[in-house]
């Protein structure tokens, strides 16, 4: 009873600023004013102004020498602080939507080992949260040192949402405070609800967060709710509300994911290469395991929500998708491959080498070396360029930003067969390996597995057939639409695996899985993972950034600024890598810190000998 | 002799709804694209 | 280490010095690789659009349908769609005059137009007056056409340069130019007095318009051979008759054509000189 009435005391309050926040967040009531003021006032301005006809306020054309330089090129600086930004941020924004379903798993299931997992997991996050406030805090510094004009403008038009966001970032601070703080106080029965709940709202202004912070890269992208010459004339929810912002807001929540996992993936590679127990060593594979697990699951459906980004930005326009594609920055999409590749025979590997666990597995060991050759050979299509070395005229030819040249490039068909392969045959480790330690008992077996193979063999065939009648044989539309048919065929694995594979292995047969019983080697997949998605990460959001040329805001605030052009790819390539070598540093820099605090000091010698007495 | 027939009988079904499956999938997606197909599969436009 | 040897992982553990050199060490490695790749790519910069202002005193009619031609590949942007890929109609190979004709007779058209040049302005400053079939945006039946106007943002021609491409598209099947050249500019035979000269070789490039194509002075345009270190390739007699003759000798990767070949009637004898020097002495 004490120790309920002491919870109890932490509870009420804790429950209170829960609902209260939480009201907030809907916006449907809202106590303390500020959200809906904000965008009250803001229409009633709005309205005033479109009423009166007043004069609006074009966006500002700065020329060259209104930039201020400090002597390093100030791309390269915000360039560096946003990527590092954005690294941290997705980290943190990505670990607390994992740590809660595994939290739940715990509450479910009942095994404290998913509860302790979600509590590591969390700690690793702790130390993200400042480093993204602080790069954060620098990048407005420098973007506001840098880009006077174009953070003028910015600010206009966004106004008070920046305020909401500010107070935002306050909410996530107090959330991820009490949910990691509060762990161990709310740890069993009602508490634990309490707890989710926490996390549940931890999430919830997280999301909210990105998805404000998105709105200002989306409308750099896609302009909405201004005129020709950038005079706001809608409410902040037209200009928030473009074109792009909610394939933006899916692609980089899916990949967050993928990108969180994997990073905690690397952490509990390295705990578990340096476990001196057994014991220690199990719990560290198996939690790579699950890391992996995230990190894999939500990176499958990644492509298909790039898919409908680039589709987006071409019924935008066209122009800007072509550039994105079809110009010089479709080069990198040949670094994309070799990532993407790295990434799907890492995490491959890495399945592989964890049906060492379990007896269970040998019957499928047999397969393996079938989806290698597939893998390795779709790797080897699709990073081949159209056309693998230039001659001189040909890179002349290149010239400006696009050409036609490598126009097909974007759309090869055959590129696509070996990205949909490699997906599918990915899955098919990841369903291999999950039915390693299982054996189903229901009476529908034979039929399921029956099915899941023709559901494999078909979609294989449908993918080839897409790719090479559509795309060979008739003309371009039909080539592009085709593509939608084998992501439609590979959706459809994945789907009908997932499905599949919960009803048929409900109530199955468990095989033992002796956790820690894998190879060190396997274990440099789980590095390789997340440095391949740390360096993709910045290359796609360069190209993301890329598409707009030399406009700050698409078609209403040109760049005049001396860095207007887009670089070469090499100079590019330089950029990433160090950013995310930075960003390696910084991690480990967490992972020490996680580290640190789980160690104590033994109390010095003399002490000891102080304290039994006797006094030298 | 009553089970492989029953295999049998299990493996052709599956192939059956599934190929089914993905010939309205290919018409279905190319049809909400405005890229309509004949009943071969080939391209109507 | 291989699988067998980690069921005793009791202080069998590397040490976490060793296993921290060794991962970053393969992190570092991949990231290298990556950096590579990246590297080993054709290593092109994208430019920037440049406001070139047209100098409206050196025009002629060919150096009009030259600067449509430039425009038409690069400011435009037009051939990012109008190829032979099928995205739009390919006008390059059509005959575009006679194309207009026909669709001014169609009866879906609904425009102003009344003849090829007015359609061919029209088609760029409001593409969705009439979309032709096939190539309208998807689902709009051809009503709606994915083209942007050509002289609003990002493209924002002026009407001299959408000029320009018209009467490029006039001038390349051999069709009759019908666009007037832009007022103050010399109509070739009724120019009286020639222009005063340029006093310097730096006025003299941009009077005669070769940073619009060359990179030199502060242009950093690529549609034609940069110039900048041309002094160490070229000799003053072969500038020379790269400026009198550009068709004579064609620098390795530019195609032929390209540069107006009517310089030798349109500069003076002291304009060329500078010129000349000027870039003899540009050795990077």
């Amino acid at each position: 009873m004490k120790a309920c009435s002491r919870k109890l005391r932490w509870f009420i309050p804790g429950l209170l600023l829960v609902s209260v926040m939480s009201l907030g967040i809907t916006g449907e009531v809202d106590p303390f004013g500020f959200v809906g003021d904000v965008y009250a006032s803001e229409a009633l301005v709005d309205e005033a102004l479109t009423e009166s006809k007043a004069e609006l306020k074009a966006a500002p054309k700065p020329t060259t020498e209104d930039y201020p330089g400090i002597g390093i090129s100030s791309r390269s600086i915000v360039w560096v602080l946003a990527q590092m930004h954005l690294f941290f941020g997705a980290l943190v924004l990505a670990v607390p939507i994992f740590v809660i379903v595994i939290e739940l798993i715990g509450v479910k299931t009942g095994d404290p080992r998913y509860d302790d997992m979600a509590h590591e997991f969390m700690k690793i996050s702790m130390t993200a949260y400042s480093i993204t406030a602080l790069f954060g805090g620098t990048l407005a510094l420098a973007l506001f040192l840098l880009y006077p004009d174009f953070m003028a403008y910015i600010m206009e038009v966004f106004g008070a949402q920046m305020m909401v966001y500010a107070s935002l970032f306050f909410m996530e601070s107090l959330f991820l405070y009490i949910y990691y703080y509060g762990w161990d106080a709310l740890r069993y029965g009602n508490s634990k609800w309490v707890h989710l709940s926490l996390g549940l709202m931890l999430n919830g202004v997280g999301a909210t967060l990105m998805v404000v912070a998105n709105s200002w890269a989306t409308f750099m992208m896609a302009p909405s709710g201004v005129n020709e010459v950038g005079a706001v004339v809608g409410n902040i929810w037209e200009v928030m509300k473009g074109p792009l912002w909610n394939p933006i807001n899916l692609h980089r929540f899916i990949a967050n994911i993928a990108f969180g996992g994997a990073v905690v993936g690397a952490y509990a590679a390295f705990k578990m290469m340096t476990a001196r127990t057994q014991e220690l060593r199990a719990h560290y594979d198996w939690m790579g395991y699950t890391s992996n697990f995230i990190a894999i699951l939500a990176f499958l459906p990644l492509p298909f929500a790039g898919y409908w980004l680039m589709a987006e930005i071409y019924a935008y326009s066209q122009q800007m998708g072509i550039t994105a594609m079809g110009g010089i920055l479709a080069w990198l999409f040949i670094v994309q491959a070799v990532l993407i590749g790295t990434i799907l025979l890492a995490a491959n590997y890495y399945l592989w080498s964890g049906m060492s666990r379990c007896e269970g597995s040998r019957r499928y060991d047999g397969y393996i070396k079938y989806i290698a050759f597939v893998l390795v050979v779709g790797f080897l299509i699709w990073v081949t360029p159209h056309t693998l070395i230039l001659t001189a005229s040909e890179v002349a030819a290149l010239g400006g930003s696009h050409h036609h040249l490598l126009g097909p490039l974007g759309i090869m068909p055959a590129k696509n067969i070996a990205v949909n392969l490699m997906l599918v045959f990915t899955f098919l480790s990841f369903q291999l390996y999950g039915r390693s330690n299982k054996i189903a008992t229901v009476p529908w077996a034979d039929m399921g597995n029956a099915l899941m193979v023709a559901i494999y063999a078909v979609a294989i065939f449908n993918i080839i057939f897409a790719g090479v009648y559509y795309g060979y044989f008739t003309n371009t539309v039909y080539k592009v639409g085709s593509s939608v048919m084998q992501v439609g065929s590979t959706l459809t694995v994945i789907i009908a695996g997932v499905v599949i594979d919960a009803l048929m292995y409900k109530n199955a047969k468990l095989l033992p899985v002796n956790w820690g019983n894998v190879s060190n080697r396997s274990q440099y997949a789980l590095f390789a993972l997340p440095v391949a998605f740390t360096w993709l990460m910045a290359l796609m959001g360069y190209v993301r950034s890329s598409v707009r040329t030399d406009w700050h805001i698409y078609t209403i605030m040109k760049d005049t600024s001396p860095d207007n052009f887009i670089p070469a790819i090499g100079y590019a390539g330089n950029m990433m890598t160090m950013v995310t070598v930075l960003f390696l540093v910084f991690v480990l820099f967490i992972f020490w810190i996680a580290n640190l605090s789980g160690q104590k000091q033994a109390p010095p010698a003399a002490a000891v000998t102080a304290g039994e007495g006797g006094v030298a | 002799m009553t089970t492989d027939k029953k295999n049998l009988k299990i493996w052709i079904i599956a192939f059956a709804v599934v190929l089914l499956y993905y010939y309205g999938l290919d018409h279905f997606i190319m049809s909400v694209q405005g890229l309509p197909l004949n009943l071969n599969l080939t391209p109507a436009q | 280490m291989s699988a067998p040897e980690n069921m005793s992982a009791e202080n069998s553990a590397p040490s976490s010095g060793k296993i921290l050199a060794l991962s970053l060490g393969f992190s570092l490695l991949m990231v290298l690789v990556f950096t590579l790749v990246a590297n080993l790519l054709p290593q092109i910069e994208g430019e920037a659009s440049v406001e070139e202002e047209v100098e409206l005193g050196a025009l002629t009619m060919d150096s009009f349908i030259a600067l449509g031609e430039t425009l038409f590949n690069g400011k435009g942007t037009c051939t990012l769609c109008h190829n032979a890929m099928g995205r739009a109609p390919d006008i390059l190979a059509q005959n575009m005059v006679g194309a207009a004709e026909e669709r001014l007779a169609d009866s879906r058209y609904k425009g102003k137009a009344t003849d090829a040049e007015s359609y061919l302005h029209e088609s760029m400053v409001n593409p969705g007056i009439y979309v032709v079939a096939g190539f309208g945006k998807k689902g709009s039946n051809d009503t709606v056409s994915p083209m942007p106007a050509v002289h609003k943002a990002p493209i924002q021609l002026s009407e001299v340069e959408i000029g320009a491409i018209i009467a490029f598209m006039q001038a390349k099947d051999g069709n009759d130019v019908t666009v007037p050249l832009p007022t103050d500019a010399p109509v070739a035979e009724a120019e009286p007095e020639a222009p005063a000269a340029a006093t310097s070789a730096e006025e003299a490039l941009g009077k005669f318009g070769c940073t619009a194509c060359h990179s030199v002075l502060e242009s950093e345009a690529t549609l034609g051979p940069s110039l900048k270190i041309v002094g160490r390739k070229l000799t003053a007699e072969e500038i020379r008759q790269s400026i009198i003759d550009p068709n004579a000798v064609i620098a390795d990767g530019f195609s032929g054509g390209m540069m107006p070949a009517n310089f030798a009637d349109q500069m003076m004898v002291k304009e060329l000189e500078m010129i000349i020097h000027f870039l003899a002495e540009q050795k990077g």
